[in-house]
């Protein structure tokens, strides 16, 4: 089964049970006496996204979870989701920008699976992907992000089209009079929006930088609207509207080049 | 006192009556709105505030309706304070050391703690004491006065923490090898923060073994699966990479310019069976 019915496939009980197999992880859902159970199994295999019905038996060592009677829940869908959390994401390699320079660097952010019942109401959502943790500030205080290390690439094409990677693009324009150089972007995923394209690819509304100095906190603003280059994108996510000073990426290089909030 | 009217009765009732629970709801609505604001410490000790001043009113308030002179209950009430402070220097110093504790605020309710040996989650703070619940589910009472005193560690002050392993290879091992399989093995922990950066650190040269510390950042809720997870893996990764964890063990000489002294294995022989007894 193609991606394509990941995100567009019914569960309901007459089918059941089902195994949905998506990166690191097989959901399984059961309906049993009467009631949806739900598991999760996570191991090192990458899997290409798949839904298969009347399932095998998940394995012996399944934790299940009841997520509803099956009168409440007549049927469930998955939608795709971002991170609980921000997501620092820190280049194999690092960018230097010279002053005057503008770029656009695309990141693939892991997609979340959220299994969600009728009105759209979440029973639960689980990551296709192991991130490690992160701390995002100072040791006193900041913010507990997940931490992913990806090749921020200037063309698109060559990052590939993953069906559980959200493309997020981001224009960084160096107004300073100084170079800096960028060692990791935090992705705040509240203010993102998620689209969906013809060809099931997702996509990210795009945000932009301008940095006017090394020492100023640099405010970033948030497309809110759909990348130009997409057909009729299906929305699945309305990202947050962006509160004032809001900082979406830090930047660190060579001792100067750091932006606070 | 016997010979009020019963009227002056029934007002020193309604006052009793009606001004208590009010004492205690005005109590109770300045604690919950100062825990929104504030730490729940200094809402618990203004709700104490209130209610033990207000309960002082209150009684001062009927006693007078039912005749008593409140100056001469005052006077006497001091003597008798001084008689009482005298000998409750402990119980003062406790106050006066909760009012510090109020004022310096080295932690709060929820934090965990570790005072001399007792190491748990502060559950209560009073004006003379806190009270600590040890991970056995056992209350510690600290008096406030050797919360000052002693030495205190706040181990959740802040949200991040770092967790010191010590680890001892054995001295054939290639230092360097063994530094990138503990950084590798930071970077594949999920509990582990990549950022701060793990130190690992050589930290010299032991009697049995090369020592290394190896400190990992970690969320300070994530404490158990780390500690658990990060020792495990070391072992494991160790046993994988053929990197020897040593044991103690000493090597005897006999002089510093002779050889070791030999050892001869012998395998040992098969005895004999035993003789049936005779008779």
């Amino acid at each position: 089964m193609s991606s394509s019915s990941l995100w567009s496939t019914v569960f309901t009980p007459a089918e059941a049970p089902y195994v949905v197999e998506a990166g690191e992880v097989r959901i399984f859902l059961m309906v049993e006496e009467g009631d949806w159970f739900a598991g999760v199994v996570r191991d090192k295999e990458q899997r290409s996204p798949a839904i298969r019905k009347n399932a095998d038996p998940a394995p012996e060592t399944t934790e299940w979870q009841r997520i509803g009677s099956e009168a409440d829940l007549p049927e469930i869908h998955l939608a795709p989701a971002y991170p609980d959390r921000a997501l620092v994401v820190r280049p194999k390699v690092s960018y230097a920008l010279i002053p005057g320079e503008r770029v656009q660097f695309f990141v693939g952010v892991p997609v979340w699976i959220r299994v969600a019942g009728p009105s759209d109401l979440t029973l639960f959502q689980v990551s296709t992907s192991s991130l490690s943790n992160t701390w995002f500030g100072l040791p006193t205080e900041g913010e507990l992000a997940y931490a992913m290390r990806t090749r921020a690439r200037r063309d698109v094409k060559r990052l590939g089209l993953d069906p559980l990677q959200v493309v997020c693009s981001v224009r960084i324009k160096n107004q300073s009079k100084e170079m800096i150089t960028f060692e990791r972007i935090c992705i705040r995923p509240r203010f993102l929006s998620l689209y969906e394209d013809s060809r099931h690819g997702l996509w990210a509304n795009e945000s932009s930088m301008i940095v006017r100095s090394a020492q100023e906190a640099s405010r970033v603003a948030y497309a809110r609207k759909a990348p130009a280059h997409l057909n009729h994108p299906h929305a699945w996510i309305k990202g947050a509207e962006e509160a004032t000073g809001t900082h979406f990426l830090r930047a660190l290089g060579g001792g100067k080049g750091l932006f606070n909030e | 006192m016997l010979d009020r009217t019963p009227n002056e009765w029934i007002r020193a009732l309604l006052i009793l009556l009606i001004a208590s629970p009010l004492i205690r709801l005005s109590a109770n609505v300045l604690r919950k709105s100062l825990k929104k604001r504030y730490s729940a410490q200094s809402a618990m000790v203004a709700f104490h505030l209130v209610n033990y001043g207000g309960g002082t009113i209150i009684l001062l308030t009927v006693l007078a309706e039912l005749g008593f002179e409140i100056a001469t209950l005052l006077g006497a009430a001091g003597v008798l304070g001084v008689a009482i402070g005298f000998a409750s220097q402990t119980s003062l110093s406790n106050l006066i050391s909760g009012i510090f504790l109020i004022w310096e605020h080295p932690f709060e309710i929820g934090d965990i703690i570790n005072v001399d040996t007792v190491t748990g989650i502060v559950e209560e703070i009073d004006l003379l004491s806190a009270r600590i619940r040890k991970f056995d589910n056992t209350l510690v009472r600290i008096p406030n006065e050797d919360l000052i005193k002693t030495r205190l560690i706040n181990i959740t002050r802040y949200p991040i923490r770092r967790l010191d392993v010590e680890v001892g290879v054995a001295y054939k091992e290639d230092v360097e090898k063994v530094m990138g399989v503990l950084k590798d093995i930071a970077d594949q922990n999920p509990w582990c923060l990549d950022e701060p950066e793990p130190l690992i650190l050589f930290k010299g040269f032991g009697e049995s073994s090369l020592n290394f510390l190896f400190g990992v950042w970690f969320s300070k809720t994530d404490f158990l699966a780390l500690r658990n997870s990060i020792q495990i893996e070391i072992h494991q990764r160790f046993k994988k990479e053929g990197i020897e964890i040593p044991f103690p063990h000493l090597t005897v000489y006999t002089g510093s310019e002779t050889d070791p002294f030999p050892v001869r294995l012998d395998s040992p022989k098969a005895s004999p069976p035993a003789a049936p007894p005779e008779g």
